[in-house]
Order: structure tokens, then C-alpha cells, then sequence
């Protein structure tokens, strides 16, 4: 920088500070001097676009004064005139711009390891010599670099940090500073994640990255993490994103939100290449926290909260059931099933007989569990020169809100990082995690309790459980119906050893073994229901059983790397080559038994002998990698970066193992150049990016697609005993390989005012040879092997924009992020498969494939003679029932592009409805603070999706089930705009997969909103305390939506039947020794 | 370095070498009818086809449910599924049948001819459901693969030629022993099943020699089961009337039949009803039809009647599953045969006991009573009575009635537990229709009933018929009409209408719309055609 920035001063009789301060103000120094030495000295300056070092030279001749410029730190020091060896103590004070005291500033003597922080008051005193450089930094701030010199006091103003370019980002095998990024890499500050108060780590990540969506579609604890893509889908398979802590993939739920130090996403394929095979989908870098030396600390923060559903079906009553449900029947042209007479008698016994004639409330009688979560961390981090550790320790414990529903998390990580010698250095990370997952043996409660009628019975007054639906009771079964219980216990080390001969060249070993268990034991406990006579009625589950299942699993990773990093003049040079590999083998075995005498001892062996079965596994892959990449700049100006990675993976026959994917980028800092000094004072900084490369990915469930193998579990009875049989089930690919995927990415990153950033990005990423599992001919009689089938395109761009500012004391930050992504298939060797979601070609993925539904049949589509006009429907149709378009698909002029229609609604009627996949998603989150106080909101959304739901979910009487209270605005003579159909028993019209189960799923969440104070450190200091903060947060709190009611706008296709959305409120305490 | 990469399935062997020995030769075997076990709803496929047709409802909103209503399309899961069903099988036994050559030096020869044999006749059964269902299919006797897959549908006259040559070679190795719950398939089987191939494709001379080969063992290997309701309990599953059946094993491979057709008081759903039709289907035992029969009264319908009235369905005022069966609106309590207790009656109060007041008995045994879900009663596939009744038919169609046809037709009519009168019209019409009617009583509910009414072509007239369940408190004062086919029509006798009780009027279960150019075949389903093009759709289907 000092290279190339210049000032203009013309004073006469100036004081140096002011002279400084004018040099502040035109340009991005800052400089730091002893006040007592500058006093009193006047210049005259007469300069115009000087290059400053020039400047200084010249007015601080004659002065007993020198200067040093590190970047944009200029110290100026009195020429020293003791003696440069001695060692001596100086001391200062690190504040901010306010004058308020830094606790904890890092102050060292640059190139060596000694060190202090600062204390409570922002006071340091360390032992230098005076040709020593102090350097003087904390996080949020521009570092700063003071020579020693003659001084002995050193007060210290750092300048807060408000374009961030000296941030260091992580990035793939190493971090870049942020102002030289070429790729697309996002990150997210540890702030911004630790605000959410959610179990599943995955869940922060909502809302806070450009191009980054989470989507949660569960709210079952445990399983009530999101999914993230990046960017949108590429492959028809699996599309989640790589993530890797400290360079190990681990699932991000796996690790507590705390101890995480920063998150990186890299979105392009220039970023991500070099993770090669299975970074298509994107990658996420995840840094744990690290000790630093002689700092002991202690912290401790932990919440409590209650979690409630967001939103829940209002069904109706038992007489509403009866009533409706005959319409429903006579509607149809059937007998009503309730006679009058006997609706009238229960309308009259309901009110004493709750056992003959009920009248349950489903879903709030099964969702009776409190919902209530905590969490607690604590983290003891220190160390000397040396050795430095952290070790933290989470505790996380969450109920659900219906019986038997729970998730504990235990998570211990230590990280040590040792200085063996000035060359070798070791870090040794260990992670322990355990985690319980608790449910009711079933996991249909909510599908039950959603299309149960009111009028069945589900605990009778002696406390019996009532029938149910046929005995299939959610009030019984979530209470009494056994367990399912998983837990999985997991460690992953990870041992690293760095030799550094000299500064530019560091060579790297990492072995990293993973291993981790699951334990899968669900008990289904027999459940005897009653009729209202106490009699038995059904028991469902007929008899109890028990699956007892142990899966190991370990991955080994090893990787070398040696990475060169020199600078020559103005030409940065980086260059970086590695080998990796990597291993998995799973290991498992089950245990079956059925018939237990005594339910309460849910283990194998006191399961009935009979019919007892043992069941086991294994498989394995593994993987290769030879990779490199070179980074060059020059001058800081110009940036490029070139990766290449060669992969092997065992998924594919030989011939077919290997695959090469390269990748290029570039960079220009074009306000680094001279002529963009005019607009420098609006746009600091001005950065164009280009990135172009090549993603490879293998990642398909079968781990053997080319062998052709026998399937061993087929077999027969013969005179009353069992055979075992083997034959050829699936369809072996001998030709499968690499699916690739090529990234394009434009961005530029600029900065108004010193204040305002603007990240924005344009991509376009196409995936070739995709892998899927096509629909092959039923008439093989086997399987569908996984082929490289098709061709999909992505495109998009993000958008990121922060400011941060302060008026006096309160300090505000807003960010905003949004960003879309197009996608289409291109080709599927023309192969359709059917059903609701569809792949089809120009069309989106996971498309929603059904009928066009145009209003409602009225009476004027009939003629005088009772015939319907239009083309013929499904089942009984009549009056009220939901109208199909009549698709053109018929040619009647022969042309070849069909004119008119068939004249009947079916299969060929379907079109692509909509989308699934959602557009525009957003994320807007502002904070402030104002003397301890802060508040921060959290507003994420999605501009525009499609939400489906079919079946008992939404459709009136879906298999016999009941309808919801908004279902009383059906169709009728009088009612012809109604929100529903007319009512219909056992038809099946209006249950057709069409666009009149489709809703607009777009929204607007208050994702989060948390107010917190922090006590005045003048008061906790007398109790040690350095830091004290009460928060109280919500999450999910309101949602802007026109969704169906009764739904989370979240809810996934389907039928409604799954664990609900939560929100919750949560009461936390951060405190730090 | 592909060392490290290199790594194989660690749970199945290869298929390279598969079938080099005996034991290997006799796994695939059983995989070839492990294939039997299609079903749908965890229902045996071959007891599904009754709720397809006039006889039988499917209460659950399912595939099967609108298949039946007439609106099943080339997406209905039935359609798809029992494609797929059939075609995994025969893939299997093309595999054995092409294969096993690798290993024919290491079997003795009459070993290898059986395994052979049997592999033919299974892959000969598949292709039967799948002519009658779909029509023409594509004839696939090799393994296939992605390269070769895209066939055409070879004419149904050609896959008949196909099966009754298969089975003809079949039954020269096959076992001559009959033991149904060997599970093999005998010598009698693969001839029974080419004599109803014959018969449902008008091959009277085939149809007449099969059944006529069978009819030869009676006595050493076959014979009619003088107990007509055994055969449909475990007790029965050995009889020497049943010829092939699918095995079933409590632990191994179970049903649900007694949740589906028991009653609401005996801890079922009975999510499959008989239509009450079929219940004044059956003669009184004068041999006449209700509407006829002197012995016929209304008041008491189910009384003097065929004895398999009372065996097939479980009507008002049997015993049944343990409880005195009742469907009267009136009747809130019945006797409870386990207990002897008065208990009170689902059957009345229930509102999903049974909408017709029937239930089928066929299939449906108390001993499964506390385990309703796990029944191992082995389905039939093919019983001897039908061999007779096939003979018989074909005999007519044929213009060859002699004493043989009356032998047959009264052998079945005559047995000890049914001992009707026998038929002896001399009109070969008449005694067509009396084939056809016999058909109907003896085998409903064994899903033979949509095979019969697709070839006799008169499903677009039962089929457009509404579905009707019982007055929920009286019976009719007369009986319906009776035609040839002993379907019975209400005219005069009166149904409610939309929205009338159905107290004293007959209960509309279901109204079905049967298509005469469409629905006497299944369509193609939709994926096949998109996966092959070759293929073109049966009329009226897209």
C-alpha cells in the first residue's frame, strides 16, 4: 500500500500531529508515536501526490526522529541513543478510538514468541529490547507495529477494522488474506453464528451466507438440523456440501456453535477445487477454536429454552367429524354412515360418556411433552510459549414435544498446538462426541394423530388406551409403545506435524483416523388398545420386537503437503503440492427377537427363541488424490491461482478410476491502481474476480456399481422350512465413472465510505455425466444400476452487503444477503420417470409433475341433459369437485405439434407444475449496542418457492381420515369460490396429484431476535469476572407466510404426517474469567 | 497404486461362476419362487383380483381401491408393481434356465432336468398373469441387459404359444407326487396351469388334454376335498385338491388376511368386503336361483341355500371368528362364542365394520385371531376343482359334451360338504351358463372372478352396476334377478339414493365405471414406455 499511496499536504508551520493527522485523513495510515516526543515540532510541508515515505524523510530531517511504514502502520520512534541490547521492561495501555481500554489485546514482539495480553484496564508490560518491533493486535481491529526505540511507555490506539481486508480467511490446505481472495469464499464470523440458539449447529448457518440455503424440514430434536446446498443442486443424488473441521469431514451437528473460531464456505470451483472428488456441491471449512499463549481463561455460557410447534392442523370436532362425513358420503351418491339419530344420542352422551362417545383432541393429547432445551459449554484454554491448549466441554439436552422424544449431545475437543523446535511444530486435536437420540419406537405419531377422527376414542376414562384408528393410537404409542434409541459415540483425532526449514517453505503430515459407532436399538412394544367396554380391542404392534443394531465405522485420512510462499520484489509467489488419501470400511451387524414376556427388558436375549435372526455387514471405498496449486500476485494488484487435482476412487471399475480436475482464477485490485485515487475517498477498495474450474464427484450409495454380484436373502419355504436362495437382483455398470461439474464465477467485492462492503457474485456451473439411478426397463427384472446419465445447469448470483457504523456510543452493524440460483436439466437420455417430483429435460429438478387444476366443476359445465362438457374426470365426479385442464395431446392437423386434447383427464395430462427448489433466499440481520445493551435481529426468507402437500396433510377425508376446521369453506351452490372442494368420501377426483395442492411457499421469518446486557466491568471485575452477559433470545418466532394453515412454510412434500417445525425462547448467560 | 482402490463387495460373492454346482443350482431355484411372494397391501397378489371385479370392495383409498372404481391409469401402483413382480421373476428364471449349464457336469442328470423344469414352469405362470392382464408382452426368455432391453410386445397368441409349449416340455421332469406344501411345483401343476391358460385363450383341444392328463391322477395324487371349508384354513393346506399353492411361514413370509377379511368383534378391520350381490349369487339347495326357488325366503335369505354360501362368506346370524355375527342396525349385542358372554356388537355400531353385512370366511381363521397379522395360511393358486370345471368348459366350447362334462361339472357340485343337485340340462348354452355359474360359487374369493368376467365379456355389465351393502335393517321382500351368470340385478327393490338412509334401503358401498374399450386390459405402465419406446399403450389409455 505505502508503495502506491500518495498525499498532498501545503502547510506552513505545522505541528508533526497534525501533519500526521491531515496524512490520516487522506489515506489509510495510522500512525503511532509517543506523544512527549513529537510535542513541539513545527514543520513547513509543500507536497502534492508524494509517496509518504518520501514525505517523512524529508520533514523528519533535522528532528531526532525516524519512521518505519509496515503496510499502513507508520511508527515514528526517537533515534535511539542507549544501548540496543539491553533488555528492558516497557509498559503501555491498548484502547480504542473511544479511549475505552482493549482487554486481552495480543501484544508481542514480532518474530518471536514472547508475549503478553493486556490486562482488565488495557495495561501491558513486557521485557524488550530497543531494536525490538512490538506488535500490537486484536480481533476486529488493524493490527498495529511500533518500533521500541528509546520509549518505555507506549500508549496505543487500534483503529477498529471496518473493511476486514486484512482478515485472514481460511481457505482449502491454508488461508489467504481476504483483499487477495480470486475465488468465491465466503465467511461467517463466530458472532454472527453464536446467536441462534439451536441444537444442531447446521440450523446457524440459516440466513447468514450469500448462496448458501438452509432448509429445516423437521422439528424432531436431534433430527432437526437443515440441509445445506450451496448454490443450488448440481447432481440428482446427494447435494450436500463437503464440511470439513479442521480439515476432517465430520457432520457440522456433531460439534457445539461454540467452538467454533470461523467458518468459511468456498462456493466456486476454483476455491473448492482443490478438495477435488467431493467438493461439487461446495465446500465448508469450519476452524475450531485454538489456545493462545500465556492466557488462562475460563468460560462458561449456557441457555435454557422451551421449544413450541409453529404451527399445527386445527381438526375438527367428533359431531363436525359425523356431520361432514355424511355429507361427504351423500356427496358421492352413498348412504350416510352416522344416522341422525345416532349423532343426536352422542351429542347428548358426549358430555357424560367420554368412553362410548369421545371426542379427542389428537394432537394436543400426543404433543403433551414440555419441549424444553439447555446447553451448556465451558472452555479452559491455555498455555505457555510452548505448548498451548484449549479444551472445551458441551452439553446439550433437548426434549421434544411429544413422549419419549429426546436428543442429548455430550461433546469434549481439545487442541494443542506444541513448538517442538523452531522448526517442527505439532498440533494434536481431539474430538469426543456422544450423542442419544430418543423417539417412540414409531415414528408416525404425527402422521396418525393429523387424520384420526375426533369420534375415536384414545384413553378411556380407567386409563386404558382406546382403539384409535383400528389400534393404531399416537397418545398410546408415543407413551407406551416402546423405544427407539440412538446413540453415537464418535472420536476423531487428528495428529499434524509441520516443519518449517525456513520461512517460505513449510512442509505438512496430517493423519487423521474418524471412528464412530451407532447404536439403532428399537424395541416396539406390544400396545393392547380397548373399547369403551373395556374389553380388549386390537394391539398393534401384534407382538413386541426388538432390532438391535451396531454399526462401526472407520476413515482414514492421510495428507502431505509441501507449500512454498516467497516473495520476490513486487511478485508473491505460493505454490503447493499434495498427496491424499483416504479409506472407509463399515462394519455391522443386527439381532432380532420378537415375543418379549417381560417388556420392560428391552434386550435381545429376553426376546422369545423362536423366529430369532442375526443379520450382518460390511463394506468399504477409498480414495486417491494427487494435488497442487501455484499463486502468484503481483504487487498485491494483480492475483492469480491455478489448482489441478488428480483423483482415484474405488466406486469405479478399473479404466474408469480416475479423473483430472483442473481449475484457474484470477484477480485485479483495481483501486490499487493510481488512477483510481480520485474516487479512493468513496470506493476504498475495488476488487474484480474471475474463476473458472473442474469438480469431480463419486459420491453414489452403491459402493460397488460395476460388480455384478449375487443378492443372498432370497428365500422360500419348502416343506415348512426355510431355503435359502441367491439370484441377480441389481444391474451391475461397468462403465460408471466421474460426474463432473465446471464452475464459472464472476464477482467483485468493493467498499464505499470505508463502510459499506459489497460482495456479488455471477455463476454458472453445469454438471455432466450426472449420476443416477435411471429408470432401465422393468422388463430386466433387476435393479437400476447408478449411470452417468444427464446434464444440469445452475445458475445464479449472490450478493452480500454490510455496514457497520457507530453514532456516540451506540455501535450498529446490517447486513444483507440474497442470492438465487436457476436450475435446469439438460438432458437424461431422454428417459421420464414418473411420479410428484420429476427430473425432467428444461426443466427444474425435483420438479412437481401433476395435473393443471382450473377451479372448481360448476354447474354450467353440464348441458339440460345432466352430460359434463368438458373432458371426462377421475372416479364420480359431480358439481364442486376440483377441474383439470384437458392438456393438448392430440394432433389433429398432423403438423406434429398437438392441437387439442383427448377429451379425458389422465396420465398424459400432467405438466410441470412448479419447482421445488427455492429462489431468492435472503438473510438480513442487524445488531446493535448501546452501553452494554445489544439487540440483534435475524430476518431470513425465501422470495419465492413451491410447497405441496397431499394426503391426510391437507385433503378432506383422505383414506377415511377426518377434515381440519378450514375445511368447512368446501364448495357448495351457494359457496362456489370456496378455499376446498366439495366434500367427497372415498373419491378419487380430488386427491389426484395437481396444481390445487400447491402453495406459494415464499416467507419472511424472524429468525431470530435476542436482547442482551452485558454488567459494567467495573462491577464483575471485583469479582474477577472479565466478561458478563444475560441474553434472552427467540427463535422462529414470526413468520410472513400464505402457506396452507396448519403447516410450517418449511414443511417438506409430503403428507403433512412428519415432526413439526419449532420456534422457542431462551433465556443465556456468557461469562468469562 | 490402484491397489489401495481396488476393493470389492464384501458381503456378496460374484456371479461369475454362479451355478456350478447342485446347491448353488437349487438357491437360484428358490429365488425363482421367492417371486410368488408378490402382493400388494401385504395381500397375495392372486387373492387381490376379486376387488377388481363385481364380487369384492376394497374399502382402503388405495391403488387397488381405484383400479377397481375404473380409474386406474398407467401409474397405478397395482399396475406397475405386479409388472415389475412378474418380470423380476421370469428374470430369474431366464437367468437359472441360461446359466445353468455352467454346472451341468456336477448334477446328476434327472436333478438337473427338474431344477430345469421347475424354473420353466414358474417363468410359464408368470407370463399367464401377465397375458391376462396386460395382453401382449414383451416375450423376454434371456437375460436382459441395458443394451438389448428395448423390446417390443409380442402378441398374446404368441406368449400362449409360448407358455403352453413351456409347460407341456416342463411336466415330462417335473415330480409326479402331489405334496402342495412341498412348495415344488408337481407334474399336475404345470398341467393344471396350461389347461387354464388353454381355457382363458380359447385353446379348447390344449384346455381339454391338460385338464384330461390331471383328471387321470384323481385318485393317486388328486381328489376334491370332501370338507370344501378346510381348504381354505391351515388344517387344509395339504389336501390332495390343492395342486399349487404359495407357501407361507410365520417368521419367514406372513399375510394380513385375517385383519382384512375378519370382522370388526373379532379384532379385524375387514378392509375387504364382499358385495352383497355375490351373497344372492348362490342357488337354494333346489338348484335353483333365489328368484326361482320355491325354498327361497326373504325374510331369512341365507337360509336353504349352496352350504358354500355359508363357506365363502360369513352372513348374518352365522358364527363367525369366535362371535355371533350380526350386521342388523338394531342388533348392539351378540354372543361372544370364546367368552360366553353377552359382549356388545362392533358389527352394528362400528362405523367401518363391514358396509355390506358381509364378510368373506374363505381365508379368514380364528387361530389367527390374537395374531392377525401374522398368518401363514398358504394361498392356492390353482386347485382341482378348477381342472374339472376348466375340463368341462372346455369340452362344451368344444362341442364335445358327453357324460365326462356332467362327471366334472356334478363331481364338484356333489362333494359330501356341498352335495347340491346336479346339472343336467342338455342345452349346450344352458350348460355353458351352468360352467360359468359354477365357477362363480366355487371359487369366490380366490380371485379368479376378473379372469372370468374379462373373457366372458361381461364385465362392462356387472362392472357398471353400483356395489351394494345390506339394508342396514331389513333384508329385501323379494329376491333380485338372477341371470345366467347368477349375477344378481335390484330392480323393484329399493336402493337409497343420495343421501337416504340406508335403513330400509339397499346401501350404495360404491359406484365403478367400467370402460368397454379400455378396461377389459391393464395399460402398459407409464415408465415402461418412457424406458422403451418400442412399446406401444393398449386403446383408450393415453
Amino acid at each position: 500500500y505505502s508503495q502506491s499511496a500518495t498525499v498532498s499536504v501545503d502547510a506552513k508551520h505545522i505541528s508533526l500531529s497534525n501533519l500526521f493527522n491531515t496524512i490520516e485523513r487522506q489515506s489509510e495510515f495510522l500512525f503511532t508515536y509517543v506523544n512527549a516526543d513529537v510535542e513541539n515540532v513545527y514543520v513547513d510541508v509543500k507536497i502534492k501526490n508524494r509517496n509518504v515515505g518520501s514525505v517523512l524523510s524529508e520533514v523528519l530531517k533535522g528532528t531526532n526522529l525516524a519512521y518505519s511504514i509496515n503496510d499502513r502502520n507508520i511508527n515514528i520512534y526517537k533515534v535511539s541513543s542507549v544501548n540496543q541490547s539491553k533488555i528492558r521492561k516497557i509498559t503501555g495501555k491498548v484502547s480504542d478510538s473511544n479511549g475505552d481500554a482493549i482487554i486481552g489485546a495480543n501484544v508481542v514482539v514480532k518474530g518471536t514468541t514472547n508475549g503478553t495480553i493486556t490486562d482488565i484496564d488495557g495495561n501491558f508490560s513486557i521485557e524488550v529490547l530497543s531494536s525490538d518491533v512490538l506488535l500490537i493486535s486484536y480481533i476486529g481491529f488493524l493490527s498495529q507495529e511500533i518500533k521500541v526505540g528509546d520509549n518505555s511507555v507506549f500508549n496505543t490506539t487500534l483503529k477498529e477494522d471496518a473493511l476486514g481486508l486484512d482478515e485472514v480467511v481460511v481457505v482449502g490446505f491454508g488461508t489467504q488474506k481476504k483483499a487477495n481472495l480470486t475465488g468465491a469464499v465466503s465467511s461467517v464470523s463466530v458472532q454472527e453464528m453464536g446467536k441462534r440458539q439451536v441444537g444442531q449447529t447446521s440450523l446457524a448457518l440459516q440466513g447468514l451466507v450469500p448462496g448458501v440455503a438452509v432448509t429445516q424440514r423437521s422439528g424432531q430434536p436431534g433430527a432437526d438440523g437443515g440441509t445445506i446446498s450451496i448454490r443450488g443442486k448440481t447432481t440428482l443424488g446427494n447435494n450436500d456440501a463437503l464440511i470439513l473441521v479442521d480439515g476432517v469431514e465430520m457432520g457440522l451437528n456433531n460439534i457445539d456453535a461454540s467452538m467454533i473460531e470461523s467458518i468459511s464456505v468456498l462456493k466456486d470451483a476454483a476455491s473448492a477445487a482443490i478438495y477435488g472428488s467431493r467438493a461439487a456441491n461446495g465446500v465448508i471449512l469450519v476452524t475450531t477454536k485454538r489456545a493462545e499463549a500465556d492466557k488462562f481463561s475460563v468460560s462458561y455460557n449456557a441457555y435454557v429454552g422451551q421449544q413450541s410447534v409453529i404451527d399445527s392442523p386445527n381438526k375438527v370436532d367428533a359431531i363436525d367429524h359425523m356431520l361432514l362425513t355424511n355429507i361427504a358420503y351423500t356427496n358421492t351418491g352413498k348412504s350416510p354412515l352416522y344416522s341422525d339419530s345416532y349423532i343426536q344420542s352422542y351429542m347428548t352422551n358426549m358430555l357424560t360418556d367420554r368412553d362410548q362417545y369421545p371426542n379427542t383432541d389428537w394432537l394436543s393429547e400426543t404433543m403433551t411433552n414440555n419441549g424444553l432445551m439447555q446447553n451448556h459449554f465451558l472452555t479452559l484454554s491455555g498455555g505457555s510459549k510452548r505448548i498451548r491448549t484449549v479444551a472445551n466441554f458441551g452439553y446439550f439436552d433437548q426434549n421434544g414435544i411429544i413422549e419419549n422424544s429426546n436428543f442429548k449431545r455430550y461433546t469434549f475437543r481439545m487442541n494443542t498446538d506444541m513448538d517442538i523446535s523452531e522448526k517442527f511444530s505439532a498440533r494434536i486435536d481431539a474430538h469426543l462426541a456422544l450423542t442419544k437420540r430418543l423417539s417412540p419406537s414409531r415414528d408416525d405419531a404425527f402422521s396418525w394423530a393429523n387424520r384420526i377422527p375426533a369420534n375415536q376414542a384414545g384413553v378411556l376414562s380407567n386409563g386404558q388406551w382406546g382403539e384409535g384408528w383400528n389400534g393404531d393410537n399416537p397418545i398410546a404409542f408415543t407413551r407406551d409403545g416402546g423405544l427407539r434409541k440412538v446413540d453415537n459415540p464418535s472420536a476423531t483425532l487428528n495428529f499434524s506435524l509441520t516443519y518449517k526449514p525456513t520461512d517460505w517453505l513449510t512442509v505438512q503430515g496430517i493423519y487423521s483416523p474418524n471412528y464412530w459407532e451407532t447404536h439403532n436399538t428399537a424395541f416396539s412394544k406390544m400396545v393392547q388398545t380397548y373399547k369403551y367396554d373395556g374389553t380388549p380391542a386390537y394391539a398393534s404392534p401384534q407382538m413386541s420386537t426388538l432390532n438391535d443394531q451396531s454399526d462401526r465405522n472407520l476413515r482414514n485420512l492421510l495428507t502431505g503437503s509441501v507449500t512454498f510462499d516467497k516473495t520476490f520484489g513486487v511478485h508473491g509467489v505460493k505454490a503447493m503440492v499434495g498427496y491424499q488419501q483416504e479409506d472407509f470400511r463399515n462394519d455391522g451387524h443386527r439381532g432380532y427377537r420378537e415375543k418379549f414376556v417381560f417388556p420392560d427388558y428391552p434386550v435381545l436375549s429376553a426376546g422369545g427363541e423362536e423366529n430369532q435372526k442375526a443379520y450382518g455387514w460390511a463394506s468399504e471405498w477409498a480414495l486417491q488424490s494427487y494435488f497442487g496449486r501455484i499463486n502468484y500476485d503481483f504487487n498485491d494488484k494483480y492475483l492469480f491461482e491455478a489448482n489441478v487435482r488428480y483423483d482415484g476412487s474405488s466406486k469405479f471399475a478399473t479404466g474408469n478410476k480416475w479423473g483430472v480436475f483442473p481449475s484457474f482464477s484470477a484477480g485485479w485490485r483495481v483501486s490499487e491502481e493510481p488512477f483510481w485515487n480520485k474516487i479512493k475517498p468513496v470506493v476504498d477498495n475495488f476488487k474484480v474476480r474471475a474463476s473458472w474450474g473442474q469438480l469431480g464427484n463419486q459420491n453414489i450409495g452403491d459402493n460397488y456399481p460395476f460388480s455384478s454380484d449375487l443378492n443372498l436373502g432370497l428365500q422360500y419355504i419348502f416343506n415348512n422350512q426355510v431355503a435359502s436362495g441367491a439370484g441377480i437382483t441389481a444391474l451391475a455398470n461397468k462403465l460408471i465413472t466421474w460426474e463432473t461439474t465446471s464452475v464459472t464465477d464472476i464477482g467483485v467485492d468493493f467498499t464505499l465510505l470505508g463502510k459499506l462492503n459489497i460482495t456479488a457474485d455471477y455463476f454458472y456451473k453445469v454438471t455432466d455425466d450426472i449420476l443416477l439411478n435411471l429408470d432401465v426397463p422393468l422388463i430386466i427384472g433387476m435393479t437400476a444400476p447408478a449411470q452417468n446419465a444427464g446434464k444440469v445447469e445452475n445458475r445464479g448470483w449472490d450478493l452480500g452487503i454490510s455496514y457497520a457504523d457507530r453514532i456516540g456510543d451506540f455501535n450498529y452493524r446490517m447486513a444483507l444477503n440474497i442470492s438465487d440460483v436457476r436450475n435446469k436439466v439438460l438432458d437424461l437420455k431422454g428417459v421420464n420417470e414418473t411420479g410428484l417430483t420429476v427430473n425432467r429435460e428444461g426443466e427444474e429438478m425435483n420438479s412437481l409433475y401433476a395435473l393443471e387444476a382450473i377451479g372448481y366443476i360448476q354447474p354450467e359445465d353440464y348441458d339440460a341433459n345432466g352430460a359434463y362438457l368438458h373432458a371426462t374426470q377421475y372416479g364420480n365426479f359431480s358439481v364442486g369437485d376440483i377441474k383439470y385442464k384437458d392438456q393438448l395431446t392430440v394432433d389433429t392437423d398432423g403438423d406434429g405439434i398437438p392441437d387439442a386434447g383427448d377429451g379425458v383427464i389422465n396420465t398424459s395430462d400432467r405438466v410441470i407444475i412448479g419447482g421445488t427448489i427455492p429462489r431468492y433466499t435472503f438473510g438480513l440481520s442487524m445488531s446493535g449496542e448501546y452501553k452494554g445493551v445489544d439487540l440483534s435481529v435475524l430476518l431470513q426468507g425465501v422470495g419465492k418457492a413451491n410447497g405441496y402437500l397431499y394426503g391426510q396433510g391437507i385433503q378432506p377425508f383422505y383414506q377415511g381420515g377426518t377434515v381440519q376446521e378450514q375445511h368447512k369453506d368446501y364448495w357448495t351452490e351457494d359457496n362456489r369460490n370456496a378455499k376446498f372442494p366439495r366434500l367427497a368420501f372415498n373419491e378419487t377426483n380430488n386427491t389426484q396429484h395437481s396444481s390445487f395442492w400447491m402453495k406459494n411457499a415464499a416467507y419472511v421469518r424472524l429468525k431470530n431476535i435476542q436482547l442482551g446486557y452485558s454488567i459494567p466491568k467495573k462491577i464483575i471485575n471485583k469479582a474477577s469476572i472479565s466478561n458478563l452477559r444475560f441474553y434472552i433470545s427467540a427463535d422462529n418466532l414470526f413468520t410472513l407466510e400464505n402457506f396452507w394453515d396448519g403447516f410450517d412454510v418449511e414443511a417438506p412434500v409430503g403428507n403433512g404426517g412428519y415432526y413439526p417445525q419449532m420456534k422457542s425462547l431462551s433465556f443465556g448467560v456468557d461469562v468469562r474469567f | 497404486c490402484d491397489d489401495y482402490l481396488n476393493r470389492m463387495p464384501l458381503n456378496n460373492p460374484s456371479d461369475e461362476t454362479f451355478l456350478s454346482n447342485e446347491t448353488e443350482m437349487k438357491m437360484a431355484l428358490t429365488a425363482c419362487y421367492s417371486d410368488l411372494w408378490l402382493n400388494f397391501s401385504v395381500m397375495p397378489f392372486m387373492l387381490t383380483f376379486d376387488y377388481l371385479t363385481d364380487i369384492g370392495y376394497e374399502r382402503d383409498v388405495s391403488a387397488l381401491q381405484a383400479l377397481g372404481q375404473g380409474a386406474g391409469d398407467a401409474t397405478n401402483k397395482v399396475i406397475v408393481d405386479y409388472w415389475k413382480g412378474f418380470y423380476n421373476g421370469i428374470s430369474k428364471c431366464n437367468n437359472l434356465i441360461q446359466n445353468m449349464d455352467r454346472g451341468r457336469a456336477n448334477v446328476n442328470a434327472a436333478t438337473y432336468a427338474q431344477i430345469k423344469a421347475e424354473a420353466r414352469f414358474l417363468r410359464a405362470l408368470y407370463y399367464s398373469y401377465l397375458i391376462e392382464l396386460y395382453g401382449d408382452v414383451p416375450l423376454v426368455t434371456e437375460v436382459l441387459s441395458l443394451n438389448n432391453s428395448k423390446m417390443a410386445r409380442t402378441p398374446k397368441s404368441a406368449v400362449v404359444d409360448f407358455i403352453l409349449k413351456e409347460l407341456t416340455e416342463a411336466s415330462g421332469d417335473m415330480v409326479e407326487t402331489n405334496n402342495p406344501v412341498s412348495g415344488h411345483a408337481s407334474k399336475g401343476a404345470a398341467l393344471a396351469i396350461k389347461a387354464r391358460v388353454a381355457l382363458y385363450n380359447e385353446r379348447w383341444a390344449d384346455a381339454i388334454s391338460a385338464s384330461s392328463a390331471v383328471m387321470a391322477m384323481e385318485g393317486t395324487q388328486y381328489a376334491l376335498e370332501s370338507n370344501y371349508s378346510k381348504l381354505f384354513r391351515n388344517e387344509g393346506e395339504a389336501s390332495k385338491e390343492v395342486i399349487f399353492s404359495v407357501q407361507y411361514m410365520v417368521g419367514t413370509q406372513v399375510h394380513t388376511l385375517y385383519r382384512l377379511f375378519g370382522s370388526r368383534n373379532a379384532s379385524a378391520f375387514t378392509n375387504k368386503k364382499p358385495a352383497y350381490q355375490l351373497a344372492d349369487s348362490w342357488e337354494c339347495v333346489d338348484g335353483l336361483p333365489i328368484d326361482k326357488s320355491p325354498l327361497f325366503n326373504p325374510k331369512d335369505p341365507f337360509k336353504n341355500r349352496d352350504p358354500r354360501l355359508g363357506y365363502t362368506l360369513a352372513v348374518p346370524g352365522s358364527e363367525f371368528l369366535g362371535f355371533q355375527f350380526e350386521t342388523h342396525g338394531d342388533s348392539i349385542q351378540c354372543w361372544n362364542y370364546l367368552t360366553n358372554k353377552r359382549v356388545n356388537n362392533l358389527e352394528a355400531t362400528h362405523a367401518y365394520a363391514t358396509f355390506t353385512g358381509l364378510c368373506w370366511r374363505k381365508y379368514a381363521n380364528v387361530e389367527n385371531r390374537l395374531a392377525s397379522n401374522q398368518c401363514d395360511m398358504n394361498p392356492i393358486i390353482i386347485r382341482y376343482a378348477e381342472v374339472l370345471l376348466t375340463y368341462a368348459e372346455a369340452k362344451i366350447k368344444a362341442g364335445q359334451i358327453d357324460a365326462s362334462v356332467y362327471e366334472a361339472i356334478n363331481k364338484v357340485r356333489n362333494r359330501p360338504s356341498v352335495n347340491m343337485p346336479p346339472v343336467t340340462t342338455t342345452d349346450p348354452t344352458e350348460l355353458f351358463y351352468a360352467v360359468c355359474r359354477e365357477r362363480k360359487y366355487e371359487f369366490a374369493g380366490e380371485g379368479l372372478r376378473l379372469f372370468d368376467i374379462r373373457r366372458w365379456k361381461i364385465a362392462e355389465d356387472v362392472m357398471n352396476e353400483p356395489l351394494l351393502g345390506r339394508m342396514k335393517k331389513a333384508y329385501p321382500d323379494k329376491a333380485p334377478r338372477i341371470d345366467k351368470f347368477a349375477n344378481a340385478y335390484y330392480e323393484g327393490i329399493p336402493i337409497a339414493s343420495q343421501g337416504e338412509s340406508a335403513d330400509f334401503k339397499m346401501r350404495v358401498v360404491d359406484r365403478r365405471i367400467f370402460n368397454a374399450e379400455r378396461d377389459y386390459l391393464w395399460p402398459i405402465p407409464y415408465i415402461e414406455r418412457q424406458t422403451n419406446p418400442e412399446l406401444v399403450q393398449n386403446p383408450n389409455y393415453e
